[in-house]
C-alpha cells in the first residue's frame, strides 16, 4: 500500500520553528551542534529545570529556528510522575506547533525507534526523518532503503551519521526543499471502533483541549491510552465518559484499548522495518553482550560496580585536587589580596576593602576553587554515561536503592558526595524522576565531603591520638546512616510515590566522542558557576562586614568585639547541651563562618584561638592586626607552584583519595593547646564533630539545591540537617556523660523522643493532605 | 503460562497479553506488545531487574513489573 502525501505550500518568509524529536541515545544533540555549529543558545525552559537548547540555522534565502526537545520513548504518559523532560516533548508538540519535525531514528534500531515516529505522524506536522547511525547498522550487517522508507511513511527521509557530519548536504536540502513544499504524512489507519468513538469525542467536544483540529485524533487517543496531564486538562464531562467509552471499545476490539493502540503502532512499525531493513549479513556477536556477561556477573558485577564508583572518587579527587590549589590559591592571591592590596595603595576606606575584596572577591574565589573538581567530575560523568556504564551501574544497585523509593541512578550522586556535595547535587540531574531526584539530593548533604574531613583531621589529631581513623570511620558511617533514614523517611511520608515503575534501554557500549563529552561538561560547569555566584558572593559580604564591624556599624580589630564574634558568644547556650562551654565561644562562630564553606572553619578557629592565645600570654587588651604586606605575589607563586607538588603526589593518590583534601592548613601549636583546654575533653569534641558532619553542607551546596528544586525545598534540607544535627549531637554528649547528670540526660532523651513523635506524626499529616489536594509537585 | 522469575537466561518467551489493571504504557512502549517475542539475557547481580533482548535492543526491566505480562514459551 503506498501512503498519499498531503502535499501543502507554507509561507517561509518568516524563520521556521523546526523541532528535534526522537528516542534519548537517538544522536539528536550530536545533531543539532552539526546544524547550528557554534550558534546554539541555551534557555531554561519555563517553570522546570531541564533545559531546551535552542539553535539556528541559514540557508538559501532560509532562516530556521532549531530547537533540541529532551529524547522520549513515547508522547503518552500515564504517571503523573513522570519525568519532567519527556513530558516537554509532548507538551511543546501540542502546544506550540513546531512548523516542522525533525524526527531522528537509530537506523539500527528502527523498529522501536519508528514507535515514536508513529506518534510524531498523528501530530499531523510536516515532517523530516533523519536516519542516524547507518554506519553502525551497516556494521551490524544492516542495510535501511531511505528511498522506500520515505514512499512509505510519505515524508522525505535522510539517511545520516550525525556524529561525523556525513549526510548533511542531504539534509540542508530536505530543508531548503520546505521552501516548496511541506511534506505532512498520512496517519495510519485506526481500526473501525476507535476511529468512530475518537470522532464522536471530537463531535461532542469540538473545542477538545483548545488544540488545532488536525491534532484533535491524536489527543483523542492519548486520551483513550490514560496520558495523565490530558485527562486532567480535559473538561469533567469527557473526564467520566472516558471510562465507558473504554469499556465499549473493549467488548469491539481485542483487547484493551490502549494494548490495541500500542499494538496498531508497532504492527505498522514491523510492517515499514520488514520492507525496508536488508540484512545483509547474519550480525557479528556483538562484544556488548560479552562486556555485559562480565559486568553483570552474578559474582564480579558488585564488585566491579564498586570498582568504578571508586575509581570515579578517585579521577575526580585526584586530577581535579591537582588543580583545586592552583584556582583556590590563584584567585584569592589576585581577587582578594592582590585587589586588596591595590586598594591600600589607592587608600580606599576600610569598608570598602571588606565589601570587595573580601566580600565579593572572597566569594568569587569560593565559587573558582571548584571549577577543577567540578570540570573533572562532569568530564568523567559524561564519559560514563555516552560509553554505556551508567545504564548498567542503574541496573546493579537498583535493587538495593528500591528500599528507599529511589532507583539504581541515584548511587551516583551519593559516591560523588564523599568528595563534594556540590557537584553531587548537580549530577542527580541523571535522575528522570521528580521524587527520586528530590530524595536523592536531601540525601546528599549527610555524604561526609572533603573539606569536612579535613576539620576532623585536625579534631582527631587534637582529641583522639590513636583512634583517628576508628573516630573518622565512624563519623562517615554516621553520616551514610543519617542519609539513608532521611531517604527512608522522606519516602514513607511527604515524597511517597508508587515505586517507579522502570523501564529503560541498554545502549550498547560506544566509545564516547571527546567533543561531544567536554562540549556537555563545558555547559554544565559554565551554568553551576553563574548560578553559584548569584548566591555565594552576597553570602560572602555579609560575613566579612558581621567579621569586621559590631551591631553599631563601627569598625572593630578583635573579633570578639565584632557583630560575629558578639552573635557567636550570644549563641553559645544553645550549643551548651552538646558540650560547649560559654569560654568556648569561638567553636559557635566557626560554625557560623562553616556556612560558607567548610574549608573555612579551621582557618577560623586557628585565628580566633590564636588571638586568645596571644591575650592570655601578653595580657594585651586587644591584639592589633599585621598590617597588609603585598605577599599576594607571594600566593601566586605558591599557587603556580602548588601544579607540579601535586602532579608528584599523584600515584599516592590513588591508594589514598582521602588524602587529597587532608588539611592545608594546620592548626598552629598555641591555638591547637587553646583548643584543647577550652573544649574540655574528648566527649564534647566529638560531639561537636558529629554536628559538623551533620548541620549544615555550605552555601554553594544550597545555592545548587535552590537551583535544582523548588527553593522551599533547600530550606527545608537547611532546617532539616540543623535539626538532625543539633538532635544527634545533644544526644550523643547526654549520653556519654550520663553518669554525671542522669536527670538531664533522661530529659533530653525524653524531649528528643518526643520530638521525633511529632515529627512523625506531622510528615505523614502533610503528606495525606497533599495526597488529598492531589497537586502536582512542581520542583 | 510462566512467570518472569522462572525464566531461565538465554531463554526465549512469547507475550500473550497483560494483566488487568497493571501499569504497562512504559513496557508497551518499549515495544511489549501482545504477540510479540523477547529473550531474557541477563539478570542484575543481585537477581533484579532483568534484561531483555526484543525488536533488536536490550530492555531492563524490573521483575515486579514485568508480572503484568502474561508469557509463555516461544
Amino acid at each position: 500500500m503506498r501512503a498519499r502525501c498531503n502535499w501543502t505550500g507554507l509561507d517561509v518568509s518568516t524563520p521556521l520553528t523546526i523541532a528535534l524529536v526522537g528516542n534519548p541515545n537517538s544522536g539528536k544533540t550530536t545533531l543539532f551542534n552539526a546544524l547550528t555549529g557554534s550558534r546554539a543558545q541555551v534557555a531554561n525552559w519555563p517553570g522546570v529545570t531541564v533545559m531546551r537548547k535552542e539553535g539556528r540555522w541559514v540557508g538559501d534565502g532560509m532562516s530556521c529556528r532549531i530547537i533540541d526537545l529532551p529524547g522520549t520513548y513515547s508522547l503518552t504518559h500515564l504517571d503523573r510522575d513522570a519525568a519532567i523532560d519527556s513530558r516537554i516533548t509532548a507538551d511543546f508538540l501540542q502546544h506550540t506547533s513546531p512548523d516542522v519535525i525533525i524526527n531522528v531514528v537509530d537506523a539500527g534500531h528502527l523498529e522501536r525507534h519508528l514507535y515514536l515516529t508513529m506518534q510524531c505522524v498523528e501530530m499531523g506536522l510536516p515532517m523530516i526523518v533523519v536516519l542516524n547511525m547507518v554506519d553502525e547498522a551497516s556494521r551490524r550487517g544492516l542495510q535501511v532503503d531511505a528511498a522506500c522508507l520515505s514512499t512509505r511513511l510519505g515524508c522525505p527521509v535522510v539517511s545520516m551519521v550525525a556524529s561525523k557530519q556525513q549526510g548533511m548536504a542531504s539534509l540542508e536540502a530536505a530543508l531548503l526543499g520546505l521552501k516548496k513544499r511541506m511534506p505532512i504524512p498520512k496517519p495510519m489507519p485506526l481500526p473501525e471502533p476507535l476511529h468512530e468513538v475518537c470522532m464522536e469525542i471530537q463531535r461532542q467536544w469540538p473545542d477538545l483541549l483548545k488544540v488545532p483540529a488536525r491534532i484533535a485524533t491524536a489527543m483523542c487517543l492519548r486520551l483513550l491510552e490514560g496520558d495523565d496531564r490530558l485527562t486532567r486538562a480535559c473538561p469533567a464531562a469527557l473526564r467520566q465518559q472516558l471510562g465507558p467509552y473504554r469499556q465499549q471499545l473493549a467488548h469491539c476490539l481485542p483487547d484493551e484499548v490502549d494494548v490495541v493502540i500500542a499494538d496498531r503502532r508497532y504492527q505498522r512499525c514491523s510492517e515499514l522495518v520488514a520492507d525496508v531493513v536488508v540484512r545483509c549479513k547474519a550480525s557479528p556477536t556483538s562484544w556488548t553482550g560479552r562486556v555485559d556477561r562480565l559486568l553483570l556477573h552474578r559474582w564480579l558485577g558488585v564488585p566491579l560496580f564498586l570498582m568504578v564508583m571508586y575509581l570515579l572518587f578517585v579521577v575526580t579527587m585526584g586530577i581535579g585536587g591537582v588543580f583545586q590549589d592552583f584556582f583556590d590559591w590563584g584567585s584569592e592571591s589576585v581577587l582578594v589580596m592582590g585587589f586588596t592590596h591595590w586598594l591600600h595603595l589607592h587608600h580606599a576606606p576600610d569598608w570598602m576593602i571588606w565589601l570587595l575584596p573580601q566580600g565579593v572577591g572572597r566569594g568569587l574565589n569560593t565559587v573558582l576553587a571548584f571549577i577543577p573538581v567540578l570540570m573533572v567530575l562532569f568530564f568523567s560523568l559524561s564519559v560514563l554515561d555516552q560509553s554505556g556504564y551508567m545504564a548498567r551501574a542503574a541496573l546493579v544497585v537498583d535493587r538495593l536503592m528500591r528500599h528507599l523509593g529511589l532507583s539504581g541512578k541515584s548511587f551516583v550522586p551519593m559516591i560523588v558526595g564523599f568528595g563534594c556535595n556540590v557537584p553531587a547535587i548537580l549530577s542527580a540531574r541523571s535522575l528522570s524522576r521528580p521524587k527520586q531526584r528530590m530524595i536523592t539530593m536531601l540525601m546528599t548533604p549527610f555524604m561526609s565531603c572533603g573539606a569536612r574531613l579535613a576539620i576532623f583531621a585536625v579534631f582527631t589529631a587534637a582529641f583522639f591520638h590513636h583512634q583517628g581513623p576508628v573516630v573518622i570511620f565512624s563519623l562517615y558511617l554516621t553520616g551514610v546512616l543519617m542519609a539513608l533514614l532521611t531517604g527512608w523517611l522522606l519516602h514513607r511520608t511527604l515524597l511517597h510515590g508508587e515505586s517507579e515503575s522502570f523501564a529503560m534501554e541498554l545502549p550498547p557500549y560506544r566509545l564516547p566522542n571527546m567533543r561531544r563529552v567536554l562540549k556537555t561538561s563545558w555547559w554544565r560547569l559554565r551554568r553551576f558557576l553563574w548560578r553559584a555566584i548569584k548566591v555565594v558572593v552576597p553570602v560572602c559580604m555579609v560575613l566579612s562586614m558581621m567579621v569586621h564591624f559590631n551591631w553599631m556599624g563601627q569598625r572593630v580589630h578583635h573579633t570578639q568585639q565584632s557583630a560575629m564574634g558578639q552573635w557567636g558568644q550570644s549563641m553559645t547556650p544553645v550549643f551548651a547541651p552538646m558540650g560547649i562551654k560559654q569560654e568556648n565561644w569561638p567553636a559557635t562562630v566557626a560554625l557560623v563562618s562553616g556556612f560558607m564553606a567548610k574549608e573555612v572553619v579551621i582557618g577560623t578557629l586557628n585565628s580566633l584561638y590564636d588571638q586568645l592565645h596571644q591575650h592570655r600570654l601578653h595580657h594585651h587588651d586587644a591584639v592589633h592586626e599585621k598590617p597588609p604586606a603585598p605577599l599576594w605575589i607571594a600566593q601566586w607563586h605558591a599557587a603556580v607552584h602548588s601544579l607540579p607538588h601535586h602532579l608528584m603526589r599523584l600515584p599516592h593518590v590513588v591508594w589514598h583519595p582521602l588524602s587529597v583534601t587532608s588539611p592545608m592548613q594546620q592548626m598552629d601549636p598555641g591555638s591547637t593547646k587553646e583548643m584543647v583546654q577550652r573544649f574540655g575533653g574528648s566527649i564534647p569534641a566529638f560531639a561537636y564533630m558529629l554536628f559538623v558532619l551533620l548541620y549544615f553542607p555550605c552555601v554553594s551546596t544550597v545555592a545548587a539545591m535552590a537551583r535544582e528544586m523548588h527553593p522551599s525545598w533547600s530550606v527545608f534540607s537547611v532546617a532539616w540537617s540543623l535539626g538532625v544535627a543539633y538532635m544527634v549531637a545533644v544526644l550523643f554528649y547526654q549520653s556519654a556523660t550520663f553518669a554525671s547528670h542522669p536527670w538531664q540526660s533522661i530529659s533530653w532523651w525524653c524531649g528528643a523522643i518526643a520530638v521525633v513523635l511529632l515529627l512523625l506524626w506531622s510528615l505523614k499529616w502533610l503528606a495525606k493532605q497533599r495526597a488529598m489536594r492531589s497537586e502536582v509537585l512542581v520542583c | 503460562m510462566v512467570s518472569i522469575e522462572n525464566i531461565p537466561v538465554g531463554s526465549k518467551v512469547k507475550v500473550i497479553g497483560y494483566e488487568r489493571g497493571r501499569v504497562r504504557s512504559h513496557l508497551l512502549a518499549m515495544g511489549l506488545t501482545p504477540g510479540v517475542c523477547f529473550e531474557l539475557l541477563d539478570r542484575a547481580p543481585l537477581g533484579d531487574p532483568v534484561v531483555l533482548r526484543v525488536r533488536d535492543f536490550c530492555l531492563s526491566v524490573r521483575s515486579k513489573d514485568a508480572r503484568a505480562l502474561q508469557l509463555d514459551w516461544a
